[in-house]
């Protein structure tokens, strides 16, 4: 039976759609069968993101109001045998569904695949409560700013309060030279804050913007945040993989230009 | 002097962290943000009445569901 889970943050703008993107083909990739739902009505991203924006038919509204069946209206990803994209309505309003509705349409989704992303819109508002109606888990997406974290811990706290407990927190765009200069928060500072599993840190990296101009996911790219997207997705499917270092894979200038400084 | 000034300024880390707890338990238990420091100080004028303890080895946390009055340095 699969697994609904929610990609939330409370705050824009921290990764969330790109996070769902690339969590979506990292699962594909491990043979596992994916649906990735866009819930932020009126705001479509994650087809742009996955670079399936050409291919949309049918959208979420349409197969809620049952003027079209899923499979008419999830998009397959051809690059990742097993992936499929049901994009949001861009021209509705977040009334055009209700959390009740949420709870069906995942309830029928859940024999179907083995994992069900849905991407949340941000803010707490009825998009927010659409989105984690039908969910089993949550991933809450924070980066390492004050704004951020405060915003994740207040959305850790209304997950609570709907009985959703099962939360796994993703620290996003992590600088370690900032962190090592003392200028922004460490994995470890935001983990002391919020009191939720972590389930993986991503570094900031410029090939993830490189990657969202193609519409390409990072996963498959040889870059730091790919491998930790890559890392997350075997999480998720129960393997016992090590938080990354950061700091390992330098490569042998920075090494030895980490050598000097000491001196 | 110029080269030296960004080594002396204080590294922004500890400001963030400071700010995120003050704003975290007044968000959690809505109220203002000041409130949790006096809370913790009301806490303490009552708990020292009775139990001997220093500011040093007293400590509240509040999170969503609990507040949690922590007691260190045992003495034999």
């Amino acid at each position: 039976m699969g697994e609904i889970i929610v990609v939330t943050s409370g705050k824009g703008g921290v990764g969330k759609t790109t996070t769902t993107a690339n969590i979506g083909a990292g699962l594909a990739k491990l043979s596992k069968k994916v649906l990735v739902i866009d819930t932020d009505l009126g705001l479509r991203n994650l087809d742009v993101v996955m670079g399936l924006e050409n291919r949309i038919v049918y959208n979420l509204v349409d197969v809620i109001e049952g003027k079209c069946r899923l499979k008419q209206a999830a998009i397959k990803d051809k690059r990742y045998e097993g992936l499929y994209l049901l994009p949001s309505a861009q021209t509705k309003d977040k009334s055009a569904i209700s959390p009740e509705q949420m709870r069906k349409l995942t309830a029928e989704l859940r024999d179907e695949y083995d994992y069900v992303l849905l991407d949340c819109p941000a803010g707490i508002e009825q998009g927010f409560q659409n989105a984690v109606a039908g969910a089993d888990k949550a991933i809450v997406v924070t980066t390492p700013e004050v704004s951020a974290i405060r915003d994740a811990d207040r959305i850790i706290g209304l997950l609570e309060t709907q009985q959703l407990r099962n939360l796994e927190l993703v620290i996003n765009r992590i600088r370690i030279d900032m962190v090592k200069r003392g200028d922004m928060m460490s994995v470890d500072d935001v983990t002391e804050i919020l009191p939720i599993h972590l389930l993986g840190a991503i570094p900031d990296d410029e090939q993830v913007v490189v990657a969202t101009n193609q519409g390409e996911p990072v996963i498959d790219q040889d870059c730091l945040s790919g491998k930790a997207y890559m890392n997350i997705c075997r999480r998720i499917i129960g393997e016992d993989i090590p938080i990354m270092n950061m700091d390992e894979k330098g490569g042998l200038l920075s090494r030895l230009s980490h050598l000097f400084k000491k001196n | 002097m110029g080269i030296f000034e960004g080594m002396e300024r204080k590294a922004s880390v500890g400001i963030a962290k400071d700010r995120l707890r003050t704003l975290i338990v007044s968000d959690r238990i809505d109220c203002n943000p000041n409130v949790g420091e006096l809370f913790q100080k009301d806490l303490f004028a009552t708990i020292s009445k009775y139990i001997d303890t220093t500011p040093e080895t007293f400590d509240v946390s509040i999170s969503r569901s609990r507040i949690t009055i922590t007691l260190t340095g045992e003495k034999l």
